[in-house]
């Protein structure tokens, strides 16, 4: 299966695990026990003549859920991704692992645009500069025209705003 | 800790005080070194709040990808992982009541036997302790000190000093944040050493 993991791993490092836990050492090691249990359950894959990838994710999406269930770290995202799991146990109907990925990115970026959205400009603004476009510290607050330590304190109460924001959204029916 | 987090955000034009921008500075740090994937595995719980937030953001901008090696080693570990379980155990147990375990009743013949054997072994012992005390071993040569090679650096634990700082007598008495933030890079540093198949 090495060649299945080789393909797969990047990207349901990057758009299925780590979206949904935050956190680089834990998505790793959660992506390391979905393909362990990939290897361990792939007698019950079913081949039909499709992509394998969305088996995979299904393994990797409930792994995360049981890290936030088991873990309590976030109640309102371990509910808000039981109510996802339905609708996501039957992805047979997908045509190719690409499509999918690119299509779950696209889907993240929407949950993270409408916070965006609602968030005051220059916080927006703030997070979009270091955190999407990833610019250095200096170049952030160029561009915002004020000091480095300004800017420092605009992120930080982006991030904050946005994490507040977020969990509310994610509270709403 | 994350009830600070929780509490009323100030606007983007309101006065920081002097804590916020130290708390922002720090946070600054600390993308910087996410964004340059280092980021510590030991931070506060506010601090790591954060920067998972960030993370969730640059996540879903695709600007977090899994290095080649990275892949590659966590896929050596499920793959070996997996192949563990696989393994039938070797080790067994004989069975109860079974194979050739004497009752210690119906040996009482032998029971002199172990006590024999410790006595034995105590006397060695006890006249090997005190030939040294007699000082029998004091004009034998001394032994030139053997030199040993260093550990190497990615099996040694990271100085704690560098994680904690300098304790300001204020959070003098959250020791547990401190234990915590030293556990969570013993752990990384294990995690570490793992991945490279170090521990096998």
């Amino acid at each position: 299966m090495r060649p299945i993991f080789e393909r797969y791993a990047p990207p349901l490092y990057g758009t299925v695990i780590l979206p949904r836990t935050g956190d680089a050492a834990t998505a790793e090691e959660i992506l390391r026990d979905t393909m362990a249990t990939a290897v361990e359950k792939i007698g019950r894959f079913a081949w039909q003549g499709k992509t394998i990838y969305p088996w995979l994710r299904q393994i990797a999406i409930n792994k995360v859920y049981d890290l936030h269930r088991h873990a309590k770290r976030s109640r309102r995202l371990a509910d808000a991704m039981a109510q996802e799991l339905p609708a996501e146990s039957a992805p047979e109907d997908n045509p190719d692992a690409l499509l999918i990925a690119q299509q779950e990115q696209r889907s993240n970026r929407a949950r993270i645009d409408e916070t965006l959205a609602v968030m005051p400009e220059r916080y927006r603004v703030a997070i979009e500069l270091r955190l999407v476009d990833e610019l250095s510290r200096e170049e952030c607050a160029r561009r915002l025209d004020v000091t480095v330590g300004t800017f420092d304190v605009l992120l930080f109460r982006a991030v904050r705003a946005f994490r507040k924001r977020y969990g509310a959204r994610e509270d709403e029916p | 800790m994350t009830r600070d987090l929780d509490d009323d955000i100030p606007g983007p034009d309101d006065e920081p005080t002097a804590a916020e921008k130290a708390r922002a500075r720090s946070f600054g740090d600390l993308v910087d070194r996410a964004v340059a994937g280092r980021a510590p595995a030991a931070m506060s719980p506010d601090d790591r709040a954060l920067i998972e937030v960030a993370t969730v953001i640059r996540g879903a901008a695709g600007k977090v990808e899994l290095e080649a090696s990275r892949a590659s080693n966590l896929i050596e570990a499920a793959l070996a992982a997996a192949v563990d379980k696989d393994r039938p155990r070797t080790t067994t147990l004989p069975p109860i009541g079974g194979g050739n375990v004497t009752p210690i009743t119906a040996a009482p013949k032998r029971r002199w036997l172990p006590w024999s054997i410790a006595g034995a072994t105590s006397a060695i012992a006890a006249a090997a302790i005190a030939m040294l005390i007699a000082g029998v071993g004091r004009h034998a040569p001394a032994r030139a000190p053997v030199a040993r090679a260093p550990l190497p650096e990615m099996l040694r634990s990271r100085p704690a000093d560098d994680l904690v700082g300098v304790i300001a007598r204020d959070r003098s008495g959250d020791a547990a944040t401190r234990i915590d933030a030293i556990y969570a890079d013993r752990l990384d540093g294990y995690r570490e050493l793992a991945l490279r198949g170090g521990t096998r």
